[in-house]
């Protein structure tokens, strides 16, 4: 796990750095006031400052040695430890994603069990052909048409933007949470139907391919009720599908999405994320692919051993 | 003379059997036709919306401006056509005349050939054909009368030309699917933007799976040690969040297409590789695989002649769907300003114009180049999963 | 094989159950947290400003001669900032304008200001201030009952400890502290009363010295300047308004100063947030999220002729004295291209200025300027006027100067350079790619090449600075009176910014003279004639000049345009139409 965490943090460190342009530029900005030698010498000044005039690799170094301490240091940008960043853009990150998440699972199982079950073939094959529509919507057409239409007059059904209205601290606990969810309905609708279809087809998927391989059969033969079939043996096995899906959600999900962040004006990792990449906020980026990549790893790493528990074909000795 | 009607009964090959499971379903065809017809708009665009005329009378002398003014790429994108189409007769051929055992080969023969043909064709294209600037507006000389005869293309509007007085307008007459914020016709924009998503589509899919297919091979056949640090490495590219890896890299090269395809293909090879892997995994214990390896055929044989071709069946459906999500990013990159650029057209761009920052609703510039984005990719995806259930063993029908 | 999957499925739900409960519960504890850090830091506050001395309230207004507000008490102003500011101590921001606007003026005043009306200043801090005939005293002294928010009296050392701030090389101020470095020394007469020596005579250092925020000394002083370079929130001033509380990411919440030594403001409160996205920030708007917005030109324009947003909505439209810039396209002097000002002069008469404000801007009050200068200043020639949309006359110019199509192939060349630039912009920009465009068909009809290189905002920066572009368009903000030392004597070329390359040394030596006249009336007359070479020259094309552009509630009322701006502080809310307690 290590030496796969180092080589992320290797290749984002490497990179940010690579891309022209450096944050105490950026800070200064092509301001027409200060003349050529003052801005020359506050420009030095303020990469001293942050440690940015050495050579690449011994940045490197210095930044590994905080993070072992788990001192991710200040963001350029915001003045701010890139902890106290993550710890605020996290948890709006989080709820959005666990809960479309939480909403993928919930309702993509039931239905593709019930979808590969049905034994209709045209509302098999119409099922099919509408959820690969639903996975073929791109996020920004769907969400960009939602606020548009839903968001102002005349409907004005749901908030254009944030997560609370402005006076919510204001209120007691139960209309806090309301006036949260309100305000989570549309994002979390532009995560989740994508989502949705995809896991829909892969259970579906996999259980079509359980429900007729012979030891199912088998099964229906020995007089077992349909529920047990279903349940028992072709769910349990189309498992693997599920829990690899959840390796790769893992990622999308700390990474954030940005479209939606940007277009609901939810600040959450996305966009943290996105703008230290344009403002070239080293330490952020840092931070973030970090601890993104040690989830991300988290994720997978579950997923391999799930994935070699439960099927024994997989060996990983070497050839022959 | 061998009459050659007699029917060589060689059977059907893996090929043709794909292909009837795949025709039984008609609606699939003709998403596949869809997806042909997209091609005809690519390679036609600069004859399908051009604000040059074919041919026009000026002063008593014919001029070809649209031939004129196509440029390198246009040449480009023709050979491709005509080279795809002649491999595609070929195959249609080998079918008929070629045995199968030596099939296979021929057919790399012949790809090999056509790719080299298309690539030092462009490359002499590129070279030998001069940029040209033509911006004479060939339709006031024929409305003042200067010019006669002039026969223009379907939309006769340029995907770079301006006009703010009919900005933002919806559909009418003499647009028919509106305007954009500068004034340029959105049809047109949407025919020439087909050429940026179907290309990017393939060249990054096609360098997504070339990376995939030999990092997958290479690691899927070793196993042990090599697999284990190749797996790392895997891991790495799989952790690291692609989309800002994308748009880091596309904020330090010049924005151009080729650099935004080579970049997608060099972040989504770790899929192809996976499934490689895996079906390498499985194949190296067969027999056929000991007996080349005991024969001491080199490695290079080993894995692409006898194993690939039977792990190859996944990387042909990822691929199609593969070829969606490239037009996704694309589109995502476009809409988040970091695509090609302007005023090359993309429908990601056109899209990203959809709701004016009054949150007045320009549904002509949203809803088209969405439904386009929306289409390509429905096809894409329809193909690729009907080819995934045609290839599919337990799914067919006795034969 | 069975019983494990099984048992390993239900913990695999647990587990996922049990991450979902615990993130329900940070959300609420974080929430908890913040609210409970916000009600420590107010109680804190609220005990720092329990006045030390008795507030003598009815002397006040006499004392300083400021006239009361009309209007109800009551109610608060919901303002939308583009962006979340990263520090609320207006001098170790750079260029984060918003953060001015938060403090300078509501929590921070200065010792002088411009008047509302006329092109002059008046004290704010300030009784008395003067400027010797030389140029090289200048003199402030402070009115005598003004005091900051905690009851503490305003005196010079506050103002020493400020100057001082800004001048320590440890402080992350250098851009500011650049204005005063024509400082020599300054001396404390007593309490009330400084002068400060400078090194030369510099006809803008009176705004300067007299625009510096003052900060209280007692609060902010530091043994080490990380201490101030780290503190960005919590600021304590004199203003008419006090900190309250900064959600980060939310918003940032300002309270009437009821200790303040003026005319106190009607509205209570000032709430800001910052919802980037300008859809959103107008959808805000409409549903009463937020009262007051900058909206975008396009926005102005549809709704500026809506009359049932008008029934709710003021569209206020001003000419700003501290935001006076101006939109441009600066072509490279360095490169081949753009060296022969026939070609600069060319180039502009291809960029049809006024359909870009008639269909892009759509704002029949935007100018079309013909120099740096503030288009209803002094400094700005009012009988130069602007060069036409004239395409035959570009290419007569063209041809003049040598570019000629030689080969047949549709571009101008010259020497065997085809008549080929690289137009840099940033990207994300919408007006900004959308006149690159326009740009880009005008020249391809006169037969040049243009090519579009959009960049993001960080590297487009880098690449200006470095220079490396062959014509880039940007955006300058201006002051009603300034000095055009930084952007065009030829001494910044190379490291300041001198971005074009633009070397006349005529111009030089006007503006050098200027920065040393005093007399508005000389210095104004050397302008002009500075002003006619930029006509002339053209390194720039000067593209539009428009006024402030803002959204606001029609609850608010006496909202008066004066002649250089706004201010937010004469507002009022009837009581019967408040909606915040």
């Amino acid at each position: 796990m290590i030496p796969t965490l180092l080589g992320i943090t290797i290749v984002v460190f490497a990179i940010s750095r690579m891309a022209p342009g450096d944050p105490v530029s950026l800070a200064m900005g092509p301001v027409g006031m200060m003349d050529a030698q003052r801005a020359a010498d506050v420009r030095a000044a303020r990469m001293k400052l942050y440690g940015l005039d050495k050579p690449v690799y011994v940045q490197y170094a210095i930044w590994l040695g905080r993070v072992v301490r788990l001192d991710f240091a200040d963001s350029i940008k915001h003045h701010r430890p890139v902890i106290d960043l993550i710890k605020e853009r996290l948890p709006v990150t989080l709820t959005l994603n666990l809960i479309s998440f939480v909403i993928i699972y919930a309702v993509s199982i039931p239905m593709g069990i019930l979808s590969a079950v049905g034994r209709k073939k045209f509302l098999d094959r119409a099922g099919s052909v509408a959820l690969l529509m639903l996975w073929s919507l791109p996020s920004m057409w769907v969400g960009q048409m939602l606020i548009g239409y839903l968001c102002g007059p005349p409907l004005n059904w749901f908030s254009p933007a944030g997560l609370s209205s402005n006076d919510a601290d204001q209120l007691p606990f139960f209309q806090w949470l309301a006036d949260r969810l309100w305000h989570l309905v549309l994002p979390v609708f532009c995560l989740t139907y994508a989502g949705l279809a995809y896991l829909t087809k892969q259970v579906r998927a996999g259980m079509l391919d359980n429900l007729r391989a012979d030891y199912v059969r088998t099964a229906r033969a020995k007089g077992l009720s349909n529920w047990a079939v279903i349940f028992h043996h072709a769910f349990r096995n189309s498992v693997i599908p599920i829990i690899t899906i959840l390796a790769t959600l893992l990622p999308a999900m700390f990474g954030g999405s940005v479209i939606i962040e940007r277009i609901f004006s939810v600040s959450g990792m996305g966009l943290l994320a996105f703008e230290a990449v344009t403002t070239r906020d080293y330490n952020v980026v840092m931070g973030v692919a970090t601890i993104a990549g040690v989830l991300n790893l988290f994720g997978l790493l579950m997923a391999d051993i799930a994935y070699a528990m439960v099927d024994p074909r997989i060996s990983f000795e070497s050839a022959a | 003379m061998v009459d050659n009607k007699q029917q060589k009964d060689w059977g059907t090959s893996y090929g043709e059997m794909v292909w009837k499971e795949f025709a039984k379903s008609k609606f699939t065809l003709c998403w596949l036709g869809f997806i042909i017809l997209l091609f005809l708009l690519a390679i036609f665009a600069p004859f399908l919306a051009n604000d040059k005329p074919f041919v026009i009378r000026i002063d008593g002398q014919l001029h070809w401006p649209i031939f004129k003014a196509l440029t390198a790429s246009d040449y480009s994108i023709l050979l491709a056509a005509i080279v795809a189409l002649t491999q595609f007769v070929l195959v249609l051929h080998n079918r008929k005349s070629v045995d199968p055992s030596i099939r296979a080969g021929v057919l790399w023969r012949q790809i090999t050939i056509s790719v080299f043909i298309v690539l030092v064709g462009i490359i002499l294209l590129f070279v030998f054909i001069p940029r040209r600037l033509d911006a004479t507006d060939y339709k006031s000389m024929v409305a003042s009368g200067k010019a006669t005869g002039a026969v223009f293309a379907p939309v006769p509007y340029g995907f770079g030309r301006t006009d703010l007085k009919v900005r933002e307008q919806p559909p009418n007459r003499q647009h028919w699917l509106g305007t954009d914020d500068v004034g340029s016709d959105v049809l047109c924009r949407l025919i020439h933007g087909s050429r940026i998503s179907l290309s990017v589509g393939f060249v990054a899919v096609g360098i997504s799976s070339i990376i995939g297919i030999i990092i997958g091979a290479i690691l899927g056949y070793s196993g042990g040690k090599t697999d284990f640090i190749g797996m790392r490495f895997v891991e790495i590219m799989m952790a690291v969040p692609v989309f800002f890896l994308i748009i880091t890299i596309v904020a330090f090269f010049p924005r151009s297409l080729f650099n935004i395809m080579l970049i997608i293909g060099l972040t989504t090879w770790t899929d192809d590789a996976r499934f490689v892997r895996a079906e390498f995994f499985k194949l190296r214990r067969q027999d056929f695989v000991q007996a080349a390896v005991s024969l001491g055929l080199p490695l290079r044989s080993i894995l692409f002649r006898h194993m690939l071709p039977n792990a190859i069946a996944p990387v042909l459906v990822n691929a199609s769907f593969g070829i969606a999500g490239a037009i996704f990013i694309e589109a995502a990159l476009s809409f988040l300003g970091f695509g090609v650029a302007p005023p090359t057209p993309s429908w990601g761009q056109v899209l990203s114009l959809g709701v004016s920052t009054t949150g007045r609703f320009l549904w002509w510039l949203t809803l088209f180049p969405g439904l386009a984005i929306f289409f390509t990719v429905l096809a894409y995806n329809l193909v690729g999963e009907t080819l995934r259930d045609a290839i599919d063993p337990r799914l067919r029908e006795s034969v | 094989m069975n019983g494990r999957s099984g048992i390993f499925k239900f913990f695999l739900f647990l587990f996922l159950v049990v991450i979902i409960f615990l993130q329900f519960l940070s959300m609420v504890q974080a929430d908890r947290l913040y609210d409970r850090l916000n009600t420590l830091i107010g109680r804190l506050e609220s005990r720092a400003s329990a006045p030390t001395r008795t507030v003598e309230k009815a002397a006040a207004p006499a004392a300083s001669g400021l006239k009361d507000y009309p209007g109800d008490d009551g109610d608060w102003l919901v303002r939308n900032l583009e962006g979340e500011p990263l520090t609320l101590c207006d001098f170790l921001a750079t260029s984060e304008w918003s953060s001015r606007w938060i403090v300078s003026g509501n929590i921070f005043e200065s010792m002088i200001e411009y008047e509302p009306d006329e092109f002059k200043y008046r004290g704010r801090l300030a009784e008395k201030f003067s400027i010797s005939d030389d140029g090289l005293i200048i003199y402030f002294k402070l009115r005598d009952n003004i005091w900051f928010s905690d009851g503490h009296p305003v005196t010079t050392d506050d103002v020493i400890f400020t100057f001082n701030t800004i001048m320590d090389p440890n402080i992350d101020a250098a851009p500011y502290a650049n204005y005063f470095r024509d400082v020599d020394h300054y001396e404390k007469i007593n309490d009330k009363e400084i002068k400060f020596h400078m090194k030369k005579v510099y006809f803008l250092s009176l705004g300067y010295l007299g625009g510096m925020t003052i900060y209280p000394e007692h609060i902010y002083k530091y043994k080490d300047a990380r201490e101030f370079n780290e503190r960005r929130s919590n600021p304590v001033g004199t203003g008419p308004y006090v900190f309250e509380k900064w959600d980060v990411g939310r918003q940032i919440v300002l309270r009437r100063n009821e200790n303040y030594w003026g005319p106190k403001p009607k509205v209570k409160r000032i709430v800001l947030t910052f919802i980037t996205n300008t859809t959103a920030e107008l959808q805000a708007l409409l549903s009463g999220q937020v009262d007051y917005i900058r909206p975008v030109p396009d926005q102005y324009a549809e709704k500026h002729n809506d009359e049932n947003f008008k029934k709710d909505f003021y569209c206020l439209s001003y000419w700003d004295a501290s935001n006076t810039g101006y939109f441009w396209i600066g072509w490279n002097e360095a490169r081949p291209f753009f060296a022969d000002k026939k070609v600069r002069l060319a180039m502009t008469h291809l960029v049809d200025r006024q359909a870009i404000r008639d269909h892009i801007l759509r704002n029949p009050e935007a100018q079309i300027p013909t120099g740096n200068f503030y288009i209803y200043g002094k400094q700005t020639d009012p009988n130069i006027k602007p060069w036409p949309y004239d395409t035959e006359k570009a290419k007569k110019l063209l041809d003049e100067a040598g570019w000629i199509d030689h080969d047949g192939d549709g571009i101008r060349d010259k020497n065997g350079v085809p008549f080929r630039f690289k137009y840099m912009i940033a990207a994300d920009l919408a007006l900004h790619e959308q006149i690159a465009k326009l740009v880009k068909d005008a020249a391809a009809s006169a037969g040049i090449e243009v090519i579009l290189d959009p960049y993001e905002w960080s590297v487009f920066s880098q690449k200006v600075k470095d220079r490396e572009f062959d014509a880039v368009s940007m955006a300058w903000g201006g002051n009603v009176e300034e000095d055009p030392y930084q952007i065009w004597h030829s001494s910044q070329r190379g490291k300041g910014s001198n971005y074009v390359n633009f070397n006349n040394p005529q111009a030089d030596a006007l503006i050098e003279q200027a920065r040393q006249t005093l007399d508005p009336d000389k210095r104004n007359e050397l302008y002009h004639q500075f002003h006619r070479i930029l006509h002339e020259e053209q390194p720039y094309t000067f593209i539009y000049t428009r006024p402030e552009q803002r959204f606001l509630s029609k609850r608010f009322q006496n909202v008066i345009i004066h002649k250089l701006g706004i201010n937010e502080l004469e507002w009022y809310v009837p009581a019967q139409s408040q909606k915040y307690k």
